[in-house]
């Protein structure tokens, strides 16, 4: 790393991209492709969505490198803002498919289909599930102001840059968010627990 | 890398590693960087057609949306007769607000808010 500020790093890199320098935008999805679809993956219920989005986030970075500011933003909340705004739009289009008719209802968030008491799932897999499963059900903005914060490390600062709001109302969002899932997780694991699931 | 037994009272720490364990995702990386690229590739050699659709505006998705709609409905097609299924669900993500700031995106058809 050498003391090189990371946002001169991305600086840098994003001049690459904009100058045609295919093996920058290679090294840009190799830093950050995990985190993105990390993050689109849980805030959309679906990998396969998630995929799509990571692709579509680096397809627009490619394209819109030059537009790119350094004084504005690091480049990593540069792209999961992108992120957030195409996830944004794939929530809003899956419910325009359904309302022309493209696509079945499937509700606002699909849960995996696991039930909790499955013989076949183990102590550590389940916590992951349950909590999959509890973060679907956390309002759009908390999932996500959780997300930015616990997979992303983003700051507060960072994740209201994101999120276009103001570090208050993500502290706001983090609280709520954070004391749902804890309310949630203690009563499913708890549930499951004691209906003999744990070790 | 969670770790604890966490249950019930789960602090900060040990509710950020679940939540970072639960994120996390076991897909080919590899691959995506090569669809990526051959999606640049196929942009560049004009044969993905979709690509003229970004130069497309907040104010001009919406009107090409609704005018394929008009000719759907004026020929009692379904949009994916026109376009087939999926140009029809790309128009679709376009037309939903993937153009930017407004598009159809302004209309909010139940995302969920906090």
């Amino acid at each position: 790393m050498s003391g090189i500020d990371p946002r001169e790093e991305g600086a840098r890199t994003m001049a690459a991209i904009a100058a045609g320098d295919r093996s920058a935008l290679i090294s840009l999805m190799e830093r950050h492709a995990r985190g993105l679809r990390s993050i689109a993956a849980r805030y959309l219920g679906s990998e396969e969505e998630a995929e799509e989005i990571v692709q579509d986030v680096f397809l627009k970075a490619w394209r819109n490198a030059a537009r790119y500011d350094a004084r504005k933003a690091a480049v990593s909340t540069w792209l999961y803002r992108i992120a957030i705004n195409l996830c944004i739009d794939r929530r809003r289009s899956l419910a325009l498919r359904q309302f022309v008719g493209l696509d079945a209802a499937g509700g606002e968030d699909t849960l995996p289909d696991i039930s909790p008491g499955a013989e076949a799932l183990m102590d550590g897999r389940s916590r992951l599930v349950l909590t999959r499963r509890a973060l679907l059900r956390l309002p759009a903005r908390q999932r996500m102001a959780v997300l930015l914060a616990s997979v992303a490390e983003l700051s507060t600062r960072e994740i209201a840059e994101v999120l276009e709001t103001s570090e208050g109302s993500v502290e706001q969002l983090l609280v709520r968010a954070r004391r749902r899932l804890r309310e949630e997780l203690d009563d499913t694991m708890g549930d499951w627990e004691s209906t003999g699931g744990s070790r | 890398m969670t770790g604890e037994d966490d249950s019930p009272g789960l602090d900060d720490r040990a509710l950020d590693n679940l939540i970072r364990d639960a994120a996390a995702s076991d897909v080919d990386e590899a691959a995506t960087r090569r669809a990526v690229m051959a999606r640049i590739a196929a942009a560049e050699r004009g044969t993905d057609w979709f690509a003229w659709l970004p130069a497309l505006d907040a104010r001009t998705a919406p009107a090409a949306f609704v005018l394929m709609l008009l000719l759907a409905g004026g020929g009692g097609y379904a949009l994916p007769d026109l376009l087939g299924d999926v140009e029809a669900l790309q128009f679709l993500d376009l037309a939903s607000g993937g153009v930017g700031p407004g598009g159809f995106g302004a209309l909010d058809l139940g995302s969920g808010s906090g």
